[in-house]
């Protein structure tokens, strides 16, 4: 039993009337207030804190369920200006929003581990388990490819690593080996079975990485929670698909995962010193295995980690060079040995690329003056999300740095990405990339300036500023990772055109589109070559549209082709009108050329797919 | 008999006896063929937590969050390495595939067992020259 005495003045309130007693006690004029704690009130604390925690697990599972009942009434193929947002139903804003607000008023109390990882479970599936749910088949095109490698290796039993088509796949396969493997075993046809559930999958295998990597920096895990919350949202750039940059960034965080609770020199340690010195030579052989795994799987990522741990190498940050050594020495064989073919392709190229900032950045970035409404409305989501995360992480940094245990190894991990945006030859999408190894650090970032270190619980109003913040930024990424949906996702009768076309496509094929968006290369991959016309000069465009059943048939021709295909689909007229690559009512035209020219005979036609094969009969 | 088998069991480290069990249990599944169903889990569950889950006992992974953020990667990229092995050599098939991810996970426990049996061997020889 404890006892307080209040001095006359002040006026108290109790903490709760079950555990607490308030007494007056009458000295001469003066009157005290004395109360008295009871001795079972700890019992009566914890009976709280395990209805707080009941409740609020309920709350987050009767949410998630509501949301799960809410999708069934999305029309996918009706998307509007802002894609799968605009017919996203209002029970479904609704419970994202109420799961949001439910994580910040647990953030308010001292809230158990299990309450906050329920909430970030239920917010990472709500945002990213979104298409699985919705669409009936794959999103991306690009993924189909992924699903055609898989399909190569199933066939020939190996990959090429001088094909001609997808090289770099044949030369980094470990993600597609793997998944030939798994689709195999488990008595599945193909990846397509599974591959749809992959961004499900990785998130929430980012989040588990990214919770050792945050315990390094702090303790307080409403701070480490937050910033999870904070990584889930900002993660719009869609590299979390069945794809192999997929699984490397997972290996990178894991690298750093075990690099900071095993190897670092500096911050907070959840392990004592001998035990981490009694674990590190298992922990290194784990490491060396994921280094390697990285190294067979993606070209991008390992430059990331070997620049990451030249960083902490230099700053000091390690116990040993080993891990940079060996990063160096396994990546270096891998590309001169295995890799070889591509890299003798390509090296040219990566050497001509190396320094060209403002063209890579600008390349990355639509350009407002030929995008339609929907796409500028999209693209100004992503940006502003964007700039929002790293915004707040600036400010968070200015302002909490020294506060987080082992800051400067917290600063190499976010600024080493943003120097493979300089020494790169990847293309425009190196900007996303970097952005999404700069994310996690930034989350934390983020967070940390709603709970600054050894400061005082922070009060309602800071939570509802949590809130409100959370909410909008969650809004804007459903915008950004959906708003291109309808130039990304595919129907019924889009899925078989392409089938109808690889299924029967003999070796030496070609096929006229008007871009890649359709399930693409999915099968038999190799038997085709492809042309997109959007990617034609401005003079080339015009020059075709003036009578393009023409010109289709003369390039198809002039290649040489066994078969000629002409593949219109759904999708690739929503990107073309989108993006501004061809005047309105160009695909219309082009179709009706087609269906009318003597050269060419209907194979398939839809609204959503219609695929002409060349009459090589017939006189051009 | 069997109490000897379950003594001899008993010994084995934790991880040892998990990645033993879901071993024996994707044969059965796999023997059996009972249907994408149980087969596609039950294999998934073998590639993805098998080889990793031996670690559990080498780093003492007792919170649940870090073992999983551990486990997983580390079998994930163990069967990377052992299809990129296949693929690149041009002998993959399924089968091949299943025996060499099975005979890695068998090595990593045997290699378990043998360093938990030298640890053990190390102590008591540590404890006698006292």
């Amino acid at each position: 039993m404890s006892l307080d005495i209040v001095e006359p003045d002040n006026e108290v309130t109790l903490p709760s009337e079950e555990s607490h007693k308030r007494y007056l006690v009458h000295a001469g004029e003066t009157v005290y207030t004395v109360i008295l704690e009871r001795s079972d009130s700890h019992a009566i604390r914890r009976a709280e804190s395990g209805q707080f925690v009941t409740r609020h697990l309920w709350f987050a599972v009767v949410v998630s369920f509501l949301i799960l009942f809410a999708l069934p009434v999305v029309q996918p193929f009706d998307l509007g200006t802002l894609g799968l947002a605009s017919t996203l139903p209002p029970l479904f804003y609704m419970g994202l929003t109420a799961l949001l607000v439910g994580f910040t008023v647990a953030l308010t109390r001292n809230p158990s581990r299990s309450v906050l990882g329920a909430y970030v479970v239920a917010v990472t599936a709500t945002l990213h388990g979104l298409s699985p749910l919705v669409y009936e088949y794959l999103r991306f095109p690009w993924a189909w490819k992924h699903v055609g490698i898989v399909e190569y290796i199933q066939r020939n039993g190996g990959v090429d690593r001088s094909a001609e088509s997808l090289s770099a796949y044949h030369n980094w396969p470990g993600f597609f080996g793997f998944d030939a493997l798994a689709t195999d075993v488990a008595g599945f046809s193909s990846p397509l079975s599974f591959a749809h559930w992959a961004p499900v999958f990785f998130n929430l295998m980012f989040l588990a990485a990214l919770y050792v990597i945050f315990q390094r920096f702090t303790a307080d895990h409403r701070l480490i929670a937050t910033g999870l919350v904070f990584f889930t949202i900002g993660n719009w750039v869609g590299q979390d698909y069945f794809a192999p940059q997929s699984v490397a960034f997972l290996f990178y965080l894991v690298i750093v995962a075990i690099l900071l609770r095993w190897f670092l020199t500096s911050g907070r340690s959840e392990l004592g010193a001998e035990r981490r010195i009694a674990e590190r030579p298992v922990a290194g052989a784990i490491l060396l295995v994921v280094i390697a795994a990285v190294a067979v799987t993606h070209q991008l990522t390992p430059a990331m980690m070997i620049a990451m741990l030249i960083g902490l190498t230099l700053i000091g940050g390690l116990h040993a060079k080993w891990p940079l050594i060996a990063a160096l020495a396994i990546t270096g064989l891998w590309l001169f040995t295995f890799a070889r073919p591509f890299v003798a392709d390509y090296l040219p190229r990566i050497i001509a690329d190396l320094g060209n900032l403002g063209g890579r950045v600008d390349d990355g970035l639509i350009d407002y003056n030929h995008v339609d409404t929907s796409q500028r409305y999209v693209s100004l989501a992503t940006r502003g999300l964007t700039a929002a995360v790293l915004g707040l992480a600036g400010f968070g940094f200015l302002r909490q740095f020294r506060g987080l245990g082992a800051w400067r190894q917290a600063l190499v991990l976010g600024a080493t990405p943003l120097l493979l945006v300089v020494a790169s030859s990847y293309g425009d999408e190196i900007v996303f990339r970097a952005y999404l190894f700069v994310l996690p650090i930034a989350a934390l970032f983020a967070a940390s300036l709603w709970f600054p270190p050894r400061s005082e619980p922070p009060g309602r109003i800071v939570m509802a500023s949590l809130a409100a913040v959370l909410i909008g930024l969650s809004f804007a990424s459903l915008v950004a990772m959906h708003g291109n949906d309808i130039q990304q996702i595919f129907v019924e009768d889009e899925v078989a055109a392409a089938t109808l076309m690889y299924n029967t496509a003999p070796p030496g094929s070609g096929v006229i589109q008007l871009t890649n968006s359709y399930p693409t290369k999915f099968k038999n991959y190799e038997n085709l070559d492809e042309l997109d016309v959007a990617a034609f000069s401005l003079a080339a465009r015009e020059r075709f549209l003036s009578d393009p059943s023409r010109w289709f048939d003369r390039w198809l021709r002039e290649g040489e082709y066994v078969e000629g295909y002409v593949l219109i689909t759904r999708a690739q007229r929503a990107e073309v009108e989108r993006q501004g690559n061809l005047p309105a009512g160009s695909t219309d035209r082009i179709l009706d050329d087609l269906r009318a020219a003597k050269s060419f005979e209907v194979l398939f036609d839809t609204p959503d797919g219609v695929l002409f094969r060349l009459n090589k009969e017939a006189i051009g | 008999m069997t109490g000897l088998l379950s003594s001899w069991i008993s010994l084995l480290p934790r991880g040892v006896r998990w990645a033993g069990a879901a071993t024996l249990l994707y044969l059965l599944a796999f023997g059996f063929s009972p249907g994408a169903w149980l087969q596609a889990p039950i294999t998934f569950a073998f590639l993805l937590i098998c080889p990793g889950v031996l670690l559990i006992d080498w780093l003492d992974l007792s919170d649940v969050v870090i073992a999983v953020a551990i486990v997983i990667p580390s079998s994930l990229a163990t069967n990377i390495l052992v299809s990129t092995i296949l693929v690149g050599t041009r002998t993959y098939t399924a089968g091949a595939g299943l025996i060499a991810s099975a005979a890695v996970t068998l090595s990593l426990m045997f290699l378990s067992f043998a360093l938990q049996e030298a640890r053990i061997g190390y102590e008591q020889l540590r404890w006698q020259t006292r």
